[in-house]
C-alpha cells in the first residue's frame, strides 16, 4: 500500500501542479563545496585521509614504513599512500557520499579520526579538476572508481531524475585476501585539471607554502615515523619545543571532559621559545593531532579577550610566547572544528571552555615577556641575559613530550617592579612672566620656579 | 577603593550600619558551610575599621585581610587597627586580590565609595574565577546620580566609559572593547534609583559570564545566588549586591541556611530599601517595648503609621548612637 502510494507519488512528481522544485543541482554542490577552502587545505584534506588510514591499522603504535606520497604536474595531480586503504563497503556506502550519514556503523569510524564531515575528499577532487581516478587495496578488498565530473554533472535516469552516483569499473573484489606483496592504499588521481589550478600548483611559491603548511599539520604524525613526500622530497618538519630550565619552567595542565559518553582529553601548555621568527609566536591548537590554528595571535585564541583572565592583544613583545593545545575525542564530532579544518568553532562550549584555560595558563607568561620588555631600557637586565642564554643553549629547548612537570609557568618574578614614584611635569611660560616668580620665589632657575609653585599649591591642597 | 575615610565616620551612617548587621546575620548561616568563625574575610576597612569590628565580634572571624589603596597614611591606618588577626595590605583591590587569595571560603565585600567601574567589575570577576564552594560576595557601590536632566547624558556617557570592559593594553587604538551598558538603556533611565537599578543587572550579568565560562569545562557546576540588593542613603543613594557561589553538590548546603527566611534577603531586581525614621530615644524605647508585634499594631503618639512600619521593619538592627565608643 505505500509502496504503491510511493510510485504514484513520483509518477505524478512532474506534472504535479502543486510540487514546488527543491532539490539540489550538482552544480550549486560542487560550487559551493569549493568555495570556501585554499587550494592548499584541499590538498592537505586528502592527507588527512591517509593519516586516518594510518591511526586506524597502527592505533598509537608508531608509523614507521607508512607514507603518502603527493605528485603534483602540469596535467595531473596524484596522491598514493600504504596506509591501510579503503574498503569496498566503505567506498560502495559513505566515502563517495555528499557529507556523513549518522547512521554509519560505529565499526567504520576510525576512532580519533581527523576526517569527520565526509566532504574531504569530492572537496578536494573538484577543486582539482574534472577527471578522477580513486583506487584503493585493503587486506582483503580491491576496488577502483573512475569519473568524469561533467558527465555526471549532467547525468540523468530515463524519467529525467539526476543520477548521483558513480560506479566501481570492475573488477571488485570484496572478503578475497589480497596478495600480501601489493600496497595496501590508496591512490587518487585527479586529471583535466582546472587551469587556474594547474598554473597555481606549479609555482615554486605554492610548492613551498604546501610543503610548510604539510610540516605544521602533521608534524605529529611525522614525529611518530609517517614519511610524506611532495614531487619525490621528504616533507621536514619541526618538533615544536619549549624553553625549559631550572629558573623557567613552561606551563602544562591535563583536562578532560565527558560528553555523550566520549571523553575529550585535552592537553596544554605554554611557556617561551625563540623571539624569531616574531610570526611563530601563538597558540597553536590541535584536534586529533592534527594542527587547525598556526601561532594564532588573534582573538579566536583569546588575544584582547577577558576570559578568566584578561589577555592584550597581541604584541610584538610577545613573540616568545608558544602555547599549545590538544585536544583529543574517539568522536570527532565533539572537537570545536569546522569542516575545512582551518579554524575553530568559538561558540563551541568546550572550546570556550578551553580557552579560558588559555588565559589563565597563559598570563603569567604574558606577564614574564611584559617584564621582560620592561628591562629594555634599563642598565641592569637580568631577564634578558637568562632568556639570551637559553636562546644559545640547546639543552635548555625540549620537546612537548618532555614537559613532565604540570602546573603554573615559573619565571624569576622582577624584585621591584614598582611604579615610578616621580613623574616630570613639562610646560612653557614667557619668560618675563618667569623672570617675575623668580625674583618673588627668590630662586635663580626656572626649574625651581615650577617646582616652587607646584609644592605651595600642594600645600595649600593637602 | 575606600576614600571616604576622611570624610566620614563610617559609625554615624546608621543605613550602613544596618545593613552591616542585617549581613552580619545572614553571614552567620553559613555555618552550614563550615563553622562561620573559619571563614576569611576580605573587606575595605578605611580608618575606622566598622565592617571588621562587628564581623570579629559576632562571628569570631580571626582571618581578616583590610585592603587599603593609600598606602600614604599607612601608620594611620595601621594605628587605627582595632585587632591583631586583621591584616592590612596596601595597594588596588585588583592587585591585592590576585596576590593574596586563598583557597579558602571567603566572605569578600568589595565596600567601594565610588561609583560601578570596570575595576570593580574586575574585582568581581575575579572572585566568581577563583572563589570556593560557599563563598559571599558583596559589592556596594555608589549610585548617586545628577538631577538635572540636561546633566544626564553626560552622566550617562561618562557611565557607559567607565564600565566598559577593555583589556590592558599599549595604546587606546588596539583596545578590545565590550559594552555593558545593557541594551535598551537610555541617559533618562539613570534618573532618580535608575543608576542603582542599572548597575545591578550590570553587575548580575558580570556575574553570570564569569560563572557560566567557569563551567565550561567542570563536570561539577558553580551557581551564584543572589541574597541581597540593598539601597539606602545615608548622604549618597547607595547600592550593595551580594550573594553566595556555591556548588551544585552542595545545594543542600544552601537550602539549609534558608536565607529565604531573612525579612532583607532580596533575591531578584526589586531592593530591599533600609528607610530609617527619625525618632527621639524616648519613642525608640517605648516602641521596643511593644515589638515584636504585627506593624500596624504599634503605638506611639504623633508619629505617622509609615514610619512605624519602618521602624518595626529594622528595629533589631537599628542603631544606638548614644553608646560612646572609648
Amino acid at each position: 500500500m505505500v509502496a504503491k502510494a510511493k510510485k504514484n507519488a513520483d509518477k505524478t512528481k512532474p506534472s504535479d501542479p502543486n510540487n514546488v522544485e527543491a532539490e539540489p543541482t550538482k552544480e550549486l554542490l560542487i560550487q559551493s563545496l569549493v568555495k570556501d577552502i585554499p587550494l592548499s587545505r584541499a590538498i592537505i584534506d586528502l592527507v588527512d585521509n591517509s593519516v586516518d588510514g594510518a591511526r586506524a591499522i597502527r592505533g598509537t603504535k608508531r608509523y614507521s614504513g607508512l607514507f603518502v606520497h603527493l605528485r603534483i604536474s602540469n596535467d595531473a595531480f596524484e596522491i598514493e599512500d600504504n596506509c591501510g586503504g579503503m574498503s569496498v563497503e566503505v567506498a560502495r556506502e559513505y566515502a563517495f557520499r555528499f557529507g556523513r550519514p549518522t547512521n554509519m556503523p560505529r565499526r567504520l569510524n576510525t576512532p580519533h579520526s581527523v576526517g569527520q564531515f565526509g566532504v574531504g575528499m569530492k572537496r578536494a577532487i573538484f577543486k582539482l579538476g574534472r577527471v578522477f581516478y580513486v583506487e584503493s587495496r585493503t587486506k582483503n578488498s580491491y576496488f577502483i572508481v573512475k569519473e568524469n565530473v561533467d558527465d555526471w554533472k549532467t547525468r540523468k535516469d530515463a524519467d529525467g531524475n539526476e543520477l548521483w552516483n558513480f560506479r566501481f569499473t570492475p573488477p571488485v573484489v570484496e572478503g578475497d585476501p589480497q596478495p600480501p606483496n601489493e600496497r595496501r592504499g590508496t591512490t587518487i588521481k585527479v586529471t583535466k585539471l582546472l587551469s587556474a589550478v594547474a598554473t597555481e600548483m606549479n609555482t615554486d611559491a605554492f610548492l613551498t607554502d604546501l610543503s610548510s603548511e604539510l610540516s605544521a599539520a602533521h608534524e605529529l604524525s611525522m614525529s611518530k615515523g609517517l614519511e610524506i613526500r611532495l614531487n619525490g622530497h621528504l616533507v621536514a618538519y619541526e618538533p615544536s619545543k619549549l624553553y625549559k630550565s631550572t629558573r623557567i619552567q613552561p606551563a602544562k595542565k591535563r583536562l578532560s571532559k565527558t560528553h555523550d559518553k566520549s571523553k575529550i582529553e585535552i592537553v596544554l601548555y605554554a611557556g617561551i621559545y625563540r623571539s624569531k621568527p616574531s610570526k611563530a609566536g601563538g597558540w597553536y591548537v590541535y584536534c586529533n593531532d592534527r594542527l587547525i590554528l598556526r601561532a594564532d595571535q588573534t582573538a579566536i585564541t583569546g588575544w584582547g579577550e577577558n576570559i578568566g583572565e584578561r589577555i592584550p592583544k597581541f604584541h610584538p613583545q610577545f613573540a616568545r610566547f608558544r602555547g599549545f593545545v590538544f585536544l583529543d575525542c574517539d568522536n570527532p564530532a565533539l572537537l570545536p572544528w569546522n569542516t575545512t579544518k582551518t579554524g575553530l568553532d568559538t561558540d563551541n562550549e568546550l572550546y570556550k571552555g578551553v580557552r579560558r584555560e588559555m588565559n589563565i595558563l597563559g598570563r603569567p607568561v604574558i606577564d614574564f615577556l611584559n617584564n621582560l620588555d620592561r628591562e629594555k631600557n634599563r642598565v641592569t637586565r637580568p631577564l634578558h641575559g637568562l632568556v639570551e642564554k637559553m636562546d644559545a643553549d640547546e639543552k635548555t629547548h625540549v620537546l612537548l613530550t618532555n614537559v613532565k612537570r604540570s602546573g603554573a609557568f615559573v619565571c624569576p618574578m622582577p624584585k621591584a617592579v614598582e611604579k615610578p614614584d616621580s613623574v616630570d611635569i613639562k610646560y612653557k611660560r614667557p619668560i618675563r612672566q618667569v623672570n617675575v616668580l623668580k625674583k618673588f620665589l627668590g630662586v635663580t632657575t626656572a626649574r625651581e620656579v615650577g617646582e616652587k609653585t607646584f609644592d605651595w599649591v600642594y600645600e595649600l591642597e593637602d | 577603593m575606600p576614600g571616604s575615610g576622611d570624610k566620614i565616620d563610617y559609625n554615624l551612617r546608621p543605613a550602613k550600619q544596618i545593613e552591616r548587621k542585617m549581613l552580619c546575620e545572614a553571614f552567620r548561616r553559613l555555618s552550614v558551610f563550615q563553622a562561620v568563625e573559619s571563614y576569611r574575610y576580605i573587606g575595605f576597612g578605611s580608618f575606622y575599621f566598622a565592617d571588621f569590628k562587628l564581623i570579629h565580634k559576632s562571628l569570631g572571624i580571626t582571618d581578616m585581610l583590610s585592603f587599603e589603596l593609600q598606602s600614604r597614611k599607612r601608620e594611620r591606618f595601621e594605628f587605627n587597627n582595632p585587632f591583631r588577626c586583621i591584616k592590612l595590605r596596601f595597594g588596588h583591590s585588583n592587585r591585592l586580590l590576585r596576590d593574596h587569595w586563598r583557597n579558602r571560603r571567603t566572605i569578600l565585600w568589595l565596600d567601594y565609595d565610588d561609583p560601578l567601574d570596570k575595576f570593580c567589575l574586575r574585582d568581581i570577576g575575579f572572585f566568581c574565577n577563583n572563589a570556593m564552594s560557599g563563598s559571599v560576595l558583596i559589592v556596594t557601590v555608589d549610585a548617586q546620580v545628577e538631577s538635572e536632566p540636561a546633566k544626564l547624558e553626560r552622566e550617562f556617557s561618562s557611565f557607559r566609559e567607565r564600565v566598559r570592559d577593555d583589556i590592558d593594553v599599549y595604546s587606546d587604538d588596539d583596545a578590545t572593547e565590550r559594552e555593558r551598558i545593557p541594551f535598551g538603556i537610555a541617559a533618562e533611565d539613570l534618573a532618580g534609583w535608575g543608576t542603582a537599578k542599572i548597575s545591578h543587572r550590570i553587575i548580575m550579568n558580570e556575574i553570570a559570564k564569569v560563572v557560566s565560562e567557569r563551567n565550561f569545562l567542570t563536570s561539577e557546576q558553580l551557581v551564584f545566588r543572589q541574597l541581597f540588593n540593598f539601597r539606602y542613603k545615608d548622604t549618597a543613594q547607595m547600592l550593595t549586591v551580594g550573594g553566595i557561589l556555591y556548588a551544585d553538590s552542595e545545594s543542600d548546603n544552601f537550602e539549609a541556611c534558608d536565607f529565604g527566611s531573612l525579612n532583607f534577603v532580596r533575591t531578584g531586581s526589586i531592593p530591599y530599601t533600609i528607610e530609617l525614621p527619625k525618632l527621639t530615644f524616648r519613642e525608640i524605647r517605648y516602641l521596643d517595648s511593644q515589638l515584636p508585634i504585627n506593624p500596624s499594631k504599634l503605638k506611639s503618639k504623633g508619629i505617622k503609621a509609615g514610619d512605624l512600619r519602618k521602624y518595626a521593619k529594622v528595629y533589631r538592627w537599628f542603631p544606638s548612637f548614644a553608646e560612646v565608643e572609648m
